[in-house]
């Protein structure tokens, strides 16, 4: 049986999939069409696999974040506490771009016209002391008919993290009413505090849910006319999928499903490699990621702002999502001199059109991989498997001016610029690492991306890592294949804030939370159909000493007993002594936030060992002139990754090409093709 | 290591990363909401002169403040024949040299790289209490600075690395909330730590004698974008005048003024000829004067690039010692950030008719900062709540100004969140919403839109205090556009609304008693007649303002019923041409009634 992958980018449609007997490999490309769903097809066809035998169909997805970023989701009413139908303007009122003196927000995604208030109100600890008003919501009916052409609804409550009930009367009430209409209920979505960044995540979800209802909807009545009798998966922002009937309704679940599968197919590689601590490095065109995995585990978190950058704070969304840090550094960033003279990359970028300046589509401005290429670390004749033309003649035009401003030779300059964008990239690492508390040396650097393998090494210098490793499967399209990978998984937040003094009764409070919890989870599992015996649960909850605003998430067990109780502080206090440097001695201990995952194992296809064949010398394609800084040009072996026999040690400085990628072994390192073929870079 | 313009540049970046992450580490260290949520400190790295090589900062009143600090320890432990060793951990907190109040209490590191000292690491933030006569540490009240809290001189908070009791101990004792003074304080020192680890890493890279190049160039460098974004700059000499609300100790306005003289390669700004200081805290310490004024210089000349001490030598402010911009001892200053915001508008009033495309016109300038404390009968806790609020910004050239946004001088300050804010004091906020009962300053674009924000309180036994301004003289229109409305707060009780008070000192609150803050809208820019009628119409469909509003302020008329309205375009034109010809226009009326309370509130 095979299980198929498809990611739907803005240029280009991929198919995946993988046979889970053999752990054959397959992908295609295909541009993507207006329609998306025809583009699906044709991607399909062209796997050439009947549809018959594919078990699991895992989708990863940009129609959320691109419908949110374009502006281009349903006409939403909001409906919300008398007293606050501004908050989705207020927003926190931060000035994010500090000296611009005519500063905007983002803009809210749901007018004030078209924000209705209804008297109800709930206390912060959860009793009501103002009942839910029908004929408030009577009018807003009336009002919502008025206007005509709404499509959808978010109801967001204060206080409805501690008593979501006016929030659920509301809906029901709506429903009954109103019929077949969209409706997102902040509480359905999370239970955590804050009503600004509550009701952004509703309204967000209630702005993308038409659309990506009716989306998946086609796209399951497509699959079914082909013959698909499998489940249907959706990736998820935290590491997994759901089904794709279940996760309709909550869109925003899935806002960046596609670049964290990474992470997760860095867990996966590393179990099979018996590597338990990584970083995960996913180089892109435009940008670079970092996610960190401690023991097999990556980091969740519950705040997330789409849209955020420097200058504009992005709107927030309180979902479940990897810890994920970008930044602007891709493999076409561009480099320039500012008005004082310095050199800089990024975070302005060519990308695939026009692309640098080697690329031969009319790029004007030096980007990071015209360095590359005229440096002589990146083939200067032809890129991904030849499909790409490379002409190293335009990179060192562009890159002209830029070295005759600074005074340096054009290696120099093109050498400079790798320095820099690098130095760039690995403050990435050092914000998931160091600043955590994490010591980098501890932990093995996993590359991917089609900039990865080359921002690597440089990276790992600058952070005396010790060992670099660039899955088997190609850098460019890992993503996919961790996609293949994913587990089913359910989770639940809920704020509940508890000043512990370290009791009996304090340990059955807290058991209590998680059940309520664990409940939820195992209801969604069951509308699943999966038994919640087979469900694999973690306990997280999050803490601070009390006073403190900044939680740590620290995992517990359940049940909790008192002597589990002492053991999650002490492990809070170890934790912030970490990442810190200090303890607050005396100091109680508050619990804010409780976080509980389910997670559904899918059988996972064995990773395989290659077959050790050829030999050095047959994947010793040619030998390259490299520009190595301080003015030393080294002649140096480039192999091809494909054709390199396992367990054979190639000594640095040398280039290990792929289709998608080009791994760079630079001197004082050296590098092992391994039993999975796996490139092992180690010092 | 060789030097070339790659290294310093990696130094550069790496040393704005090092800030950034100092930035963070007592961010999550603090344990007030004052540095996590309102991010009321801020960090730095300087060179050995105290010129800020990087900073991290979410406010950015900071700029000027921290090469004050850096600079003042210095020179005092020179002076004083101190000696600043390795691991030495200065803890300061004198305002008229080095910052703003006393609340504002810092801490200098020494940075050595074998054995020579390198620069400094500088962490400064709000400490909630520092003592004095009121909670908080800082009132309307005060006459002399010793009634204002603890005065720290520059002294060793570390020696060497080893923890200095004695300093630890004062502070505690002085604090009405100790644990949360030595931990916010810790955080600062944590920060330091960080930096100083960090520097250590790069100068074992790449050599103390790189580095040092390298802090050189790398404020030169800021100098040179300062002269590229001057040159963009008319030239010439300009001036503005404004209004103080009070002179501190009674209801007079005092008249202040500023002069600018652009040149090919500097600006200067003069406050020469302003009012004395007052015997209240609202002078402005030079520092804070300064800081606040290279905000606007900033906007005008590298608005996206990090700040640093180079850009800030091709700018130059006057003030007169002794004067409300320039105080000296013993004038108060604990609430200095009015005045100080004061002389940031001066400058961007003067220059704003000739910057068009990046000063707006006026903003709601106040803090707008209220108290309310009192003990906490749910946790039988003493909590004090203090919190800026946000407010309307100005029309400018390229469209209206923003509604509920922090004032000047702070940036990345988030407001309250309710839902927190009622787990934590024992109130309820009955509304949260745009200030569309006070209305904006009308114009082509007209300003954005302050905020009303009601909390009831829930025990009885709780203070109020406050001090704002802008109560007496809106936010200024610019290039044809309506003056914006007033800063106020309202005490309503048993629902009737008993005061608007703009400067009160603990007035007791009632349970059930509710404190409304209502900030002001901002100026106008341009016209109100020459304002698309299609914005106009918009605005009443949002009911920014009514159909009866559209008619008087901008002679639009609107007709139908909500939400199918539409303009008469005739009857528009018909009227705005009337308007024009009589020369007639309607600005929005100022809220009555507003009063201030010196001292203690004994009713009236």
């Amino acid at each position: 049986m095979w299980r198929v992958g498809i990611d739907i980018g803005g240029a280009f449609t991929d198919a995946y999939a993988l046979n889970e007997e053999t752990g054959e490999f397959r992908w295609v490309k295909v541009e993507t069409t207006p329609d998306i769903i025809s583009g699906v097809i044709e991607s399909l066809r062209r796997l050439n696999i009947s549809m018959s035998n594919v078990r699991f169909m895992f989708h990863g997805q940009t129609v959320v974040i691109n419908t949110i970023i374009t502006r281009t989701g349903a006409r939403v009413a909001l409906i919300t506490t008398k007293g606050f139908r501004d908050i989705l303007e207020l927003q926190r009122s931060n000035r994010r771009d500090l000296y611009n003196l005519k500063y905007r927000k983002p803009e809210p995604l749901v007018p004030r016209w078209l924000r209705f208030e209804i008297e109800e109100r709930v206390m912060y600890d959860g009793s009501v002391m103002v009942p839910l008003n029908y004929k408030d919501l009577d009018i807003t009916v009336n009002r919502i008919r008025k206007v005509g052409n709404i499509e959808s609804i978010a109801i967001s409550y204060v206080n409805s993290y501690a008593n979501p009930k006016h929030e659920i009367e509301t809906e029901e009430y709506l429903r009954n009413i109103l019929g077949d209409i969209f409706i997102t209920r902040s509480s359905s979505l999370t239970r955590l505090w804050r009503e600004y960044e509550r009701t952004s995540t509703a309204v967000l979800n209630a702005y993308v849910l038409p659309k990506f209802y009716n989306y998946v909807t086609s796209l399951e009545g497509e699959f079914s006319k082909l013959g698909f009798k499998g489940v249907f998966y959706i990736v998820l922002s935290n590491g997994g999928v759901n089904t794709s009937s279940f996760i309709k309704n909550y869109p925003i679940y899935t806002v960046e499903g596609g670049p964290i599968s990474g992470v997760f197919g860095a867990v996966v590689l590393g179990k099979s490699v018996n590597e338990r601590n990584l970083i995960v490095l996913d180089g892109g065109s435009t940008t670079t990621k970092a996610s960190l995995v401690r023991d097999l585990n990556y980091i969740t978190r519950s705040d997330y702002y789409i849209g955020s950058t420097r200058y504009s704070p992005g709107y927030p969304a309180m979902i479940p999502i990897i810890e994920v840090f970008e930044t602007g550094i891709g493999g076409t960033s561009i480099a320039w001199i500012d008005d004082a003279g310095r050199l800089r990359v990024g975070p302005r970028a060519a990308g695939s059109y026009p692309g640098p300046a080697c690329y031969g589509r009319g790029g004007t401005e030096p980007t990071l991989t015209d360095a590359y290429v005229i440096t002589g670390f990146l083939n200067p004749r032809q890129l991904l498997g030849g499909e790409l033309k490379i002409n190293r003649d335009l990179a060192l035009r562009t890159m002209e001016p830029l070295s005759k401003k600074l005074g340096l030779t054009i290696e120099e300059t093109a050498y400079g610029i790798i320095r820099l964008a690098n130095e760039l990239a690995t403050n990435v690492i050092r914000v998931v690492s160091v600043q955590r508390g994490y010591d980098p040396r501890e932990f093995s650097l996993l590359a991917h991306g089609g900039a990865g393998p080359m921002f690597a090494p440089f990276i790992a210098e600058e952070l005396n890592i010790r060992r670099i490793i660039v899955p088997f499967i190609p850098a460019g399209v890992f993503n996919a294949w961790g996609m293949l990978n994913l587990d089913v998984i359910h989770d639940a937040t809920e704020t509940r804030i508890m000043k512990i003094t370290i009791s009996e009764s304090e340990a059955e409070q807290v058991s209590k939370i998680i059940e309520e919890l664990r409940n939820k989870i195992i209801e969604d599992f069951r509308n699943e159909g999966i038994d919640e015996t087979k469900v694999r649960f973690e306990y997280y909850i999050d803490m601070r000493y009390y006073g403190q605003e900044y939680t740590l998430r620290i995992p517990t067990s359940y049940p909790v007993t008192l002597d589990v109780l002492k053991s999650t502080i002490k492990a809070f206090e170890d934790r912030h002594y970490l990442e810190y440097g200090f303890r607050l001695e005396g100091n109680p201990v508050e619990l804010v936030n409780f976080y509980v995952k389910g997670t559904y194992s899918l059988p996972k296809p064995e990773v395989k060992q290659v077959e050790r064949t050829g030999s050095v010398d047959k994947a010793l394609m040619e030998e390259r002139e490299v520009y190595m800084g301080n003015n030393k040009v080294m002649r140096v072996p480039i192999y091809s990754k494909e054709l390199l026999p396992t367990d054979t040690t190639i000594q640095g400085p040398a280039i290990i090409e792929e289709n998608t990628a080009t791994i760079i072994v630079l001197e004082g390192w050296k590098a092992v093709k391994d039993k999975y073929g796996n490139i092992v870079l180690s010092k | 290591m060789e030097y070339d313009p790659i290294t310093k540049e990696i130094t550069r970046n790496a040393l704005i990363n090092i800030a950034d992450e100092m930035f963070w580490t007592s961010i999550r260290t603090a344990k007030s909401s004052i540095f996590y949520d309102t991010y009321d400190f801020s960090v730095a790295l300087t060179n050995i002169d105290g010129e800020i090589l990087s900073i991290g900062i979410g406010v950015p009143g900071f700029i000027g403040i921290m090469d004050f600090t850096a600079k003042y320890t210095k020179e005092y432990c020179e002076r004083e024949g101190i000696s600043m060793e390795p691991g030495d951990v200065f803890v300061v907190n004198n305002p008229y040299v080095s910052g703003t109040h006393l609340n504002d209490v810092g801490v200098v590191m020494p940075i050595y790289i074998n054995e020579e000292m390198v620069g400094m690491a500088v962490a400064k933030g709000h400490i909630n209490d520092i003592g004095g006569t009121n909670p908080g540490s800082w009132g309307p009240a005060s006459t002399e600075i010793y009634q204002e809290g603890l005065i720290i001189p520059p002294v060793k908070l570390y020696r060497r690395g080893e923890r200095n009791r004695d300093v630890f101990d004062v502070i505690r004792y002085n604090s009405r909330i100790p644990d949360y003074a030595i931990g916010d304080l810790e955080a600062l020192v944590a920060a330091l730590r960080v930096g100083n680890k960090r520097i250590q890493e790069l100068a074992s890279k790449y050599g103390k004698e790189v580095l040092k190049q390298a802090f050189n160039d790398i404020l030169n460098d800021g100098e040179k974008l300062a002269l590229s974004g001057i040159k963009k700059l008319p030239k010439g000499e300009f001036y503005a005048e404004d209004y103080l609300d009070d002179s501190g100790t009674n209801e007079t306005p005092m008249k202040i003024h500023a002069r600018v003289k652009i040149t090919e390669d500097e600006v200067i700004v003069d406050f020469s000829g302003n009012p004395p200081a007052v015997n209240a805290p609202i002078n402005s310490p030079y520092p804070a004067t300064v800081a606040a004024a290279r905000i606007v210089f900033m906007a005008l000349v590298a608005p996206r690039e990090p700040y640093n001490g180079g850009i800030a030598r091709r700018f130059k402010v006057i003030a007169p010692e002794g004067t409300i911009f320039n105080p000296k001892w013993p004038a108060p200053t604990s609430v200095y950030w009015e005045t100080m915001t004061y002389a940031a508008d001066l400058l961007w009033k003067a220059l704003a008719p000739h910057v068009p495309d990046k000063l707006s016109a006026g903003h709601f300038l106040s803090v707008v900062a209220e108290i309310i404390a009192g003990v906490d009968p749910r946790k039988n806790e003493y909590v004090v709540l203090v919190e800026p609020n946000p407010g309307g910004w100005g029309g400018h050239g390229e469209g209206d100004g923003e509604s509920g946004l922090v004032a000047f001088a702070d940036g990345e300050t988030l407001a309250s969140s309710v839902e927190i804010l009622e787990q934590r004091y024992p109130l309820i906020v009955d509304r949260y919403t745009l200030n569309t009962l006070d209305g904006v300053g009308p114009g082509k674009y007209r300003g954005g839109f302050g905020i009303i924000k009601d909390y009831r309180l829930l025990a009885d036994g709780f203070i109020f205090t406050t001090g704002i301004n802008r109560a007496k003289f809106p936010p200024w229109g610019l290039n044809g556009g309506c003056s914006g409305t007033l800063n106020y707060m309202a005490i309503i009780r048993d629902g009737k609304e008993i005061m608007r008070v703009r400067k009160i000192t603990n007035f007791p609150l009632r349970k059930n008693d509710v404190v409304s803050i209502r900030s002001a809208g901002g100026g106008g820019y341009g016209d109100p007649f020459e304002r698309d009628p299609n914005l106009v119409l918009n605005d009443v469909l949002n009911e920014y303002i009514t159909i009866e509003d559209a008619r008087k302020y901008y002679g639009v008329v609107i007709e139908g019923e909500w939400p199918n309205y539409r303009v008469n375009l005739e009857e528009t034109e018909k009227i705005r041409r009337e308007l024009k010809q009589s020369g007639r226009r309607e600005c929005v009326s100022l809220p009555q009634g507003i009063k201030a309370y010196y001292g203690v509130y004994r009713g009236e």
